[in-house]
């Protein structure tokens, strides 16, 4: 016979183990994180004094994105991030007060969603609003360029033979105190997250057990099971690095 | 074949033969009803009959719940009855079971599970989703991950999709998987909790663990060595076939009784025979259990045209009732 007492341990057996992994996920995101931060090596702010590609830009990222029109509700268009690609066209960098070429290359670009950005569908509302109201979407091309003035971060070698740098990391903003903040973050809700259970679980086995208060505890431990596990993922999305974040994005507009 | 057989040639396809009934578009569908119904016997048995709440039929319980969500991937492929109704009706059923909306498949399993990344957007229940060194870790775990993804995604998707009426299927599934759970939890908390909730989410986390142990290792962009087939036939028989995923995902549309004989015909003289594994409790206790790492992931060449097609296929599949 299968007791109450019985499932009862056994339900807690299973929460505890969850809540564990999901702790220990949580822990091991963090120290990826500050993996990365030791691995940036040093890294120098810098001003795009000149970039080569066109418009002054000195580095850019493009992405794929295909856009879909809400049903129901204002005209809008959700766009989901797709395959991209990065590209360091080169320029001048104002770095210590010194002015320093840098060619071409396929360094990392590291940029923010909240960089500057423009879609290839920006100028064409109807056709693009058309097509994001069928089932296969539109796709655009979202663009976001480091141009000239512009100030980063870089990771940069001297070229044998000359003063120019070999650029090996280009920064829109200082990844390590992104770095440093994603694993506080993932450390917090490790923490968090084992306390609020623990609590829990002492509600859920207040004496007599299986009794108004401890059924109380037990609702509440059901109800923490099921949130703690979106909550998991959108700490670990929060916790992430600016430059490994989704762009997406939402445009309005009038309906064709 | 019996005078019941009814022989269907698509364009480009093999021919299959399809054995229906008044009811159903096929009578091996005869086999998904009666696990759905023993299922729902044996937790409403537990719920209201103390002498039910024993080890055996609990262990059936959870057996044949993961066995309920099998039958919510397969009727969100191809509904099972002919009648539209009935098949809304028994998503319902299925969504209790399981304690999560069936609809949800239509987008995280049909849409974007069969593409895997081809399209540069992430799968959401690919196996990179979870990365402990202890392999055993990544098959507890991947459910607390790609469970999230999945209903994120799906509600992300929901605002956006010209399936007709899949917002209002999806919210009346949620109503009565969510309420009929609601009430029997309020009227006897432990009980239900223990005999109802329990048995639910391990199907519904299970069918999520298979995405991990049919395609971890497996490198997703060949054509043929994606997914991890486990082909016993005693296997296949409980499960309704779903040991054979390389031919499921090439061939969305193909009804899972046909699966083996497509599976002999294309995927056997093609895929990697390592990827054909004769027993999943014997994969499982060699991957998860006596060994402590987990295996590198194969890497092959670029992706092959015919996935557009199949990518297609399932498409059109989905977006059908």
């Amino acid at each position: 016979m299968l007791t109450p007492e019985l499932m009862g341990f056994g339900a807690l057996v299973v929460l505890w183990v969850n809540v564990l992994l999901i702790a220990a996920h949580a822990w091991k995101h963090a120290q990826s994180l500050a993996r990365a931060s030791r691995a940036l090596g040093p890294l120098e702010p810098a001003t795009v004094v000149v970039g080569a590609g066109d418009g002054g830009t000195f580095a850019e990222r493009e992405i794929q994105q295909t856009g879909r029109a809400l049903v129901r509700g204002p005209a809008r268009i959700l766009f989901l991030d797709g395959a991209a690609r990065t590209k360091v066209w080169g320029g001048v960098l104002r770095m210590g007060g010194k002015d320093v070429a840098v060619s071409s290359s396929d360094a990392l670009v590291a940029l923010a969603p909240s960089d500057a950005a423009t879609r290839s569908s920006d100028e064409r509302w109807p056709e693009t609003y058309r097509a994001a109201s069928t089932q296969r979407g539109a796709t655009t091309t979202l663009r976001q360029a480091v141009v000239t003035g512009a100030t980063v971060f870089v990771r940069a070698r001297p070229r044998h033979g000359d003063d120019n740098l070999v650029l090996e990391a280009i920064y829109s903003h200082d990844p390590r105190r992104d770095l440093a903040r994603g694993a506080r973050l993932s450390v917090a809700f490790a923490v968090v997250e084992i306390g609020v259970a623990a609590l829990l679980t002492a509600v859920a086995l207040v004496p007599p057990v299986f009794g108004m208060v401890s059924t109380l505890g037990g609702a509440l431990l059901l109800a923490f099971f099921l949130a703690v596990q979106p909550i998991g993922t959108a700490v670990r999305d929060r916790a992430r690095p600016f430059y490994e974040r989704r762009v997406d994005g939402a445009v309005d507009g009038v309906r064709p | 074949m019996s005078s019941e057989a009814v022989v269907v040639e698509a364009e480009g396809r093999e021919p299959a033969t399809r054995h229906e009934t008044w009811l159903l578009h096929h009578a091996a569908d005869r086999r998904q009803v009666v696990i759905v119904s023993i299922y729902m016997a044996t937790l409403f048995g537990m719920y209201f009959v103390p002498a039910c709440r024993n080890v055996f039929v609990y262990a059936l319980a959870l057996y044949v719940s993961f066995l309920n969500a099998v039958v919510i991937h397969n009727h969100m492929h191809k509904g099972i009855f002919k009648s539209k109704t009935l098949n809304r009706v028994f998503r319902c059923v299925l969504s209790f079971g399981s304690l999560y909306p069936a609809s949800a498949n239509i987008a995280s399993h049909n849409l974007v599970h069969h593409h895997f990344d081809d399209d540069g957007q992430p799968d959401w229940a690919a196996p990179n989703n979870v990365s402990f060194d202890w392999h055993l870790l990544n098959l507890l775990h991947f459910p607390n991950v790609v469970g999230p993804n999945t209903f994120e995604g799906v509600g992300r998707w929901a605002k956006t999709t010209r399936q007709r009426d899949f917002q209002r299927q999806y919210v009346i599934e949620q109503v009565f998987a969510f309420g009929l759970t609601g009430v029997l939890l309020a009227f006897d908390f432990w009980t239900a909790l223990f005999f109802v909730v329990l048995p639910q989410l391990w199907g519904a986390r299970g069918i999520l663990r298979i995405n991990l142990i049919q395609h971890d290792g497996c490198d997703v962009r060949s054509e043929w060595n994606h997914s991890r087939n486990f082909v016993g036939h005693f296997f296949n028989y409980v499960m309704c076939n779903n040991g054979f995923h390389t031919i499921h995902h090439r061939r969305a549309g193909l009804h899972w009784s046909d699966l083996r004989a497509h599976h002999d015909r294309e995927v056997a003289p093609r895929i990697d025979p390592t990827l054909d594994e004769p027993s999943m409790v014997v994969y499982l206790l060699r991957t998860f259990v006596l060994n402590f790492r987990r295996g590198e992931t194969r890497r092959g060449g670029g992706v092959d045209a015919e996935r557009g097609l199949r990518r297609d296929e399932a498409e059109a599949m989905a977006l059908s009732e």
